[in-house]
């Protein structure tokens, strides 16, 4: 049984339930509308996307509490500790408390963009969930594409933060909207080329069928090592986080491109950073971990396990290394990992001729 | 009327409509914020055409490099703000 079916059978449900109130009431009419295939289905899909809404909401969540538990530990101190069980409410109650600030817009920002921006990257984090399987009954959409749609929603956030950077009118903004645009567009070149050697190694841009490629034979990992290193350093860069995380570099430009941004709309822009960290973790699992294949627990546990531990290792890097400087971040994209992508396509290439996998 | 008729007029209109705001409004920041939704629209129209390979690609490198490439341009450009103040 699938998430669809599953919330088929819940849906089917409740509409029966209503359909008898609203035969007891005389309104037969609308109880024939409600009970129509169509109807159903589209109530179905709702559901499917609120679940999967729900499940990327506690991930995110659990990161950001994982992160601040983890960090914690790191500088040996305790992380948060006093609301819930082991401070894991604190993000809640901070959620609450962005919600309750006051809603500013700077005086002489570009009103529209400046109001679009986070609209436009909160939308198209949320976007990435959906094209994420949990297992191979725990999905929303199985494209044949989806690798590749994943990554055509991550190129939308330069765009976004491009144009909310621009439209503060501040000058640390744009100087992050700025770093930000040419970090993520020069770090997508190894991100995709890494890529290619998995997508060669499986045969397909499917999610489902590369982790079947790895069920068969090995985890890609081992044959593709050099492209899951490659993989990790441009995903770090991608998602923002502390070695690369130029944009919004605290002690050089406030918080980068989202320095004129606060209240709720500052709560999302750090909801879509961590919904983006989920997405990007999940990815590398995908690929290169094998995704929901393990033995005992059931595979949707299996999945999360595998994203939190490597969310652990973003953890884990932002708490010992520090920033780098931008010529630097670029001279690594585009001297290093460009040319370490393109001998990781080679192997891979050549582990398919030779016919090893 | 077909329902995939009803939504491909409504994403066409959308399409239509942004591309005509793309001239006609005054600000250029705005007007590449109605060029990137007339290229959401353009990949809607290739879903509907069933190439969700070509829609794919058209969000990958239209919205995410080429509006890009233009707003940088813009913003690397002088010019002022509605309001007569200097943009930095």
């Amino acid at each position: 049984m699938d998430l669809y079916q599953f919330t088929e059978g819940i849906v089917s449900w409740l509409v029966g339930i209503v359909n008898w109130l609203l035969n007891w009431l005389g309104f037969h009419g609308l109880a024939g509308w409600l009970g129509s295939p169509d109807v159903i289905k589209f109530l179905t899909l709702l559901g499917e996307s609120i679940v999967l809404l729900a499940v990327g909401f506690i991930v995110a969540i659990t990161m950001i509490w994982q992160e601040r538990k983890t960090l914690g530990r790191l500088m040996d101190r305790r992380g948060a500790m006093v609301v819930g069980p082991a401070g894991y409410f604190q993000n809640i109650a901070d959620g609450l408390k962005t919600l309750l600030k006051e809603y500013i817009i700077p005086e002489k920002a570009d009103k529209t963009p400046y109001n679009w921006a986070p609209v436009i990257m909160i939308g198209s984090s949320i976007l990435l969930l959906v094209a994420i399987p949990l297992s191979d009954r725990f999905y929303m959409t199985d494209l044949d594409i989806g690798l590749l749609f994943i990554f055509a929603v991550f190129s939308i956030t330069p765009f976004a933060i491009l144009l909310g950077g621009w439209a503060s009118n501040n000058k640390y903004s744009l100087i992050g909207g700025m770093r930000s645009a040419a970090q993520l567009i020069s770090y997508e070149i190894p991100l995709l080329l890494s890529m290619v050697g998995v997508v060669l190694l499986a045969g397909s841009l499917n999610v489902g069928e590369i982790v079947m490629a790895q069920e068969n034979s090995v985890w890609f990992i081992i044959p593709q090592f050099i492209g899951f290193i490659v993989f990790m350093i441009a995903i770090v860069a991608e998602v923002e986080r502390i070695p690369f995380d130029l944009p919004e570099a605290e002690a050089e430009l406030v918080e980068g491109w989202w320095t004129e941004y606060g209240g709720m709309r500052f709560g999302l822009l750090m909801l879509a950073e961590y919904f983006r960290g989920y997405a990007g973790a999940a990815v590398a699992v995908l690929l290169f971990l094998g995704g929901w294949n393990g033995p005992f627990l059931p595979p949707e546990l299996w999945f999360l396990i595998k994203v939190f531990i490597v969310f652990f290792v973003f953890i884990w890097l932002r708490g010992s290394l520090t920033r780098v400087r931008i010529d630097q971040i670029l001279n690594i994209g585009w001297k290093r990992l460009l040319p370490l992508a393109m001998v990781n396509i080679v192997i891979a290439v050549a582990i398919k001729t030779l016919g090893w996998i | 009327m077909d329902l995939d008729m009803l939504f491909f007029l409504i994403f066409a209109f959308i399409t239509v409509a942004a591309a005509v705001a793309v001239i006609f409004s005054k600000e250029v920041v705005r007007s590449l914020m109605y060029l990137a939704l007339t290229f959401l629209g353009v990949a809607i129209t290739f879903i509907f055409l069933s190439a969700e390979y070509v829609a794919i690609i058209q969000i990958l490198i239209y919205v995410g490099a080429v509006t890009v490439l233009i707003l940088f341009g813009i913003m690397l450009t002088k010019r002022k703000l509605s309001g007569g103040d200097k943009c930095e």
